[in-house]
C-alpha cells in the first residue's frame, strides 16, 4: 500500500516541471545554432558579411523599425495579403460551397477549377502584369488565386463529405434548404473551413512576396529585393522575420477567431 | 390511424426490399416489427418517416399520404444522431425553431426532466454515454408531440442493462401521450416487452410472415411462464419463415442503412 502510493506520488512530482519546460525543448536547436554562429563570428573565424549574425540581424530589425521603415513596409504587405485573401476567401467560399452542394455544378464547375488548380499561380504572374499592369491590381489578383484553391478545395470537399446521417436528422425536422444550411451544413463543415482559411492564408503570405518580385515599391518583398540588389543580407533576414512574425500573427488570429465555433469537436487533438 | 397500403419497394439496382405490406396501426398502439437482417423492416419505416419514398403502394397517417417528412411523425435512429455542436438542450430543442424562447427553453427544461438528464443541460453530446444519448434523441424526437414516433432498432448499439433500463422507459414516456409507436428490432425479448402487436418479417422480398397480438399486462415481467410462452410463438412464426432454406444459400442482401 505504501510502496504504491509512493509509487503514484512520486512521478507527478517529478512530472510537473517537465510538462512545463516541455515546450522550450523546441527552442534548444535554433538557439544553439544562433548562439554557435555568433559565437564563431565574434571569434572572428568568419567575417559573417553572407551570413549575418544575430546581433547584426537584431541591430538592422532595431534600426529600420526605429524609423519607421519596417512598419511601412509591413503594412503596405499586410493590407495586399488581406486584399487578397479576402477576395480569394469569398471567391473560393462560394464556388465551394455551390460544388459541394450541387452535384450538377460540381459536375460543371469542378473538372476547370482542378484543371485551373493544377497550374503553378506564378506562371500567371506574366499574364496578370498584362491584363492588369504592375501596380496593386495584379498583385492582389495573384494572391487571391492563391488563397482561392485552397479555399475552394477545403470548403467543397467539407460540404461533400456531411455526414448523411445528420443532413437525414435536419430533414426529419423539415428544414427548409436556407435552414439546412445554417442549422447543419455550416456548423458541420466549420473545423475543415478554418483548416481552409489558415492553409488560404499561409498560401497569401507566399504569394505576396511573388507579387512584390514582380516590381514594387514598397512592401516586405521590395525590402528582400532591395536587400539582394544592395547586398545587405542582413535587411534580408530582417524583412524574413517580419514575414514570420506576420504569418504567425495572422494565423493565430484565425485560429482565435475560430476556436470558439470548435469547442464541441471531439477530435484526436481535443482530449 | 397509420395505415400501411400494400407498401413495396424495389431499389435503382432492382433488388426487391419490400412487396406488398399492408398494416393498420391504431392510436395509441404500439407495434413492434422484428425479422432478420434483409427482411425490409428498416426500408419499411423509412418510407413510414417520408425520408424513403415507397415504389409501390402508400403509407397514410390520417387520411394524408406520406410522401416527405411530416410535422406529426417522429423518427429516432439505431445511433443518437445528436448534432455534436449543439449542447445538450439545444439538441433537444432542434425541432422547436419556431417557437419563442421562453417557450422553448420550459419544453426543453420538461423534455430533459422526463428522461432524467436535467443535469446534463449545457453538457456537449461527446461527454454522453450511449444510453444517455440515446435518451437525449428520444427526448428530441418527443419535444415535438408528435402522433406517431417510428423507431428504427433504437437499443440495438447498447448493452444489455441499458437496453433493459430504455425500454422501460420508453414505456414510461409512451404512457403520457400514447402516441402511436412503430419500432424495428431483432431482438424478440424487446418485441414482448414492448408491443401491442408483434409483426414478424420474412425477407426475399420483404413480406409480413404473421402478426400476433401480445395479451400480457404490463409492466410485463421478463421471466414469467406468459412471457416465455409469447417468445415460443413468435420462433415458431419465424421458423416457418425459414421454412424455404433455398434463401438461405442465395447471397443475403444486406437492405439496412
Amino acid at each position: 500500500m505504501s510502496e504504491r502510493s509512493i509509487g503514484a506520488v512520486k512521478p507527478a512530482r517529478g512530472r510537473r516541471p517537465a510538462r512545463l519546460l516541455r515546450p522550450l525543448l523546441g527552442l534548444v536547436v535554433p538557439v544553439a545554432l544562433a548562439a554557435g554562429w555568433e559565437i564563431v563570428v565574434r571569434m572572428g573565424l568568419s567575417s559573417g558579411r553572407l551570413v549575418p549574425p544575430p546581433s547584426v540581424i537584431f541591430t538592422t530589425f532595431a534600426d529600420l523599425a526605429a524609423t519607421g521603415e519596417l512598419q511601412r513596409h509591413a503594412l503596405v504587405t499586410l493590407l495586399r495579403v488581406l486584399a487578397g485573401f479576402g477576395c480569394g476567401v469569398a471567391l473560393g467560399t462560394v464556388a465551394g460551397a455551390i460544388a459541394g452542394y450541387s452535384q450538377l455544378c460540381h459536375r460543371l464547375l469542378d473538372p476547370s477549377l482542378q484543371g485551373l488548380r493544377a497550374i503553378p499561380s506564378i506562371a500567371w504572374v506574366p499574364l496578370f502584369i498584362l491584363w492588369f499592369g504592375i501596380f496593386e491590381a495584379s498583385k492582389i489578383i495573384l494572391i487571391a488565386v492563391g488563397v482561392f484553391f485552397p479555399v475552394y478545395l477545403g470548403v467543397m470537399g467539407a460540404v461533400r463529405s456531411v455526414d448523411r446521417k445528420i443532413v437525414e436528422v435536419g430533414r426529419v425536422f423539415r428544414l427548409s434548404g436556407s435552414a439546412m444550411v445554417w442549422r447543419i451544413l455550416l456548423p458541420a463543415t466549420m473545423p475543415a473551413y478554418v483548416i481552409a482559411l489558415r492553409s488560404g492564408l499561409g498560401l497569401g503570405w507566399m504569394f505576396v512576396v511573388a507579387a512584390e518580385f514582380m516590381g514594387a515599391s514598397e512592401g516586405l518583398g521590395f525590402l528582400l529585393i532591395d536587400g539582394q540588389q544592395l547586398g545587405k543580407p542582413a535587411q534580408i533576414v530582417a524583412a524574413i522575420v517580419a514575414f514570420a512574425l506576420l504569418g504567425k500573427l495572422t494565423d493565430w488570429i484565425v485560429a482565435s477567431a475560430a476556436a470558439p465555433f470548435l469547442r464541441w469537436e471531439d477530435a484526436f487533438a481535443s482530449r | 390511424m397509420l395505415v400501411f397500403d400494400r407498401v413495396g419497394k424495389t431499389y435503382p439496382n432492382g433488388v426487391h426490399a419490400l412487396d406488398g405490406v399492408s398494416l393498420e396501426v391504431a392510436p395509441g398502439e404500439i407495434l413492434v416489427i422484428v425479422g432478420g437482417s434483409g427482411c425490409g423492416k428498416s426500408t419499411l419505416l423509412r418510407a413510414a418517416s417520408g425520408l424513403d419514398v415507397a415504389t409501390a403502394g402508400r403509407v397514410v397517417l390520417d387520411g394524408t399520404t406520406i410522401t416527405a417528412p411530416h410535422e406529426k411523425i417522429g423518427l429516432i435512429f439505431q445511433e443518437p444522431r445528436l448534432l455534436p455542436w449543439l449542447r445538450v438542450a439545444d439538441n433537444v430543442g432542434f425541432g422547436l425553431a419556431h417557437t419563442s424562447k421562453a417557450e422553448r427553453a420550459k419544453r426543453i427544461g420538461i423534455a430533459l426532466d422526463r428522461v432524467g438528464l436535467s443535469d446534463k443541460a449545457a453538457v456537449w453530446p461527446r461527454e454522453l454515454s450511449g444510453g444517455q444519448a440515446q435518451r437525449v434523441a428520444i427526448a428530441r424526437a418527443l419535444i415535438t408531440r408528435p402522433s406517431v414516433l417510428l423507431l428504427d432498432e433504437p437499443f440495438s448499439a447498447l448493452d444489455a442493462f441499458t437496453r433493459a433500463e430504455l425500454q422501460d422507459h420508453l414505456l414510461d414516456l409512451w404512457e403520457e401521450g400514447r402516441p402511436i409507436l412503430v419500432l424495428v428490432t431483432h431482438d424478440i425479448e424487446e418485441a414482448l416487452v414492448l408491443a401491442t402487436r408483434v409483426v414478424v418479417m420474412r425477407a426475399q422480398p420483404g413480406r409480413i410472415a404473421g402478426i400476433l397480438d401480445v395479451p400480457l399486462p404490463r409492466p410485463r415481467d421478463r421471466l414469467s411462464p406468459g412471457f416465455e410462452e409469447q417468445k415460443r410463438r413468435v420462433l415458431r412464426l419465424f421458423d416457418s419463415t425459414l421454412i424455404n432454406r433455398r434463401s438461405l444459400s442465395q447471397p443475403l442482401h444486406d437492405f439496412q442503412i
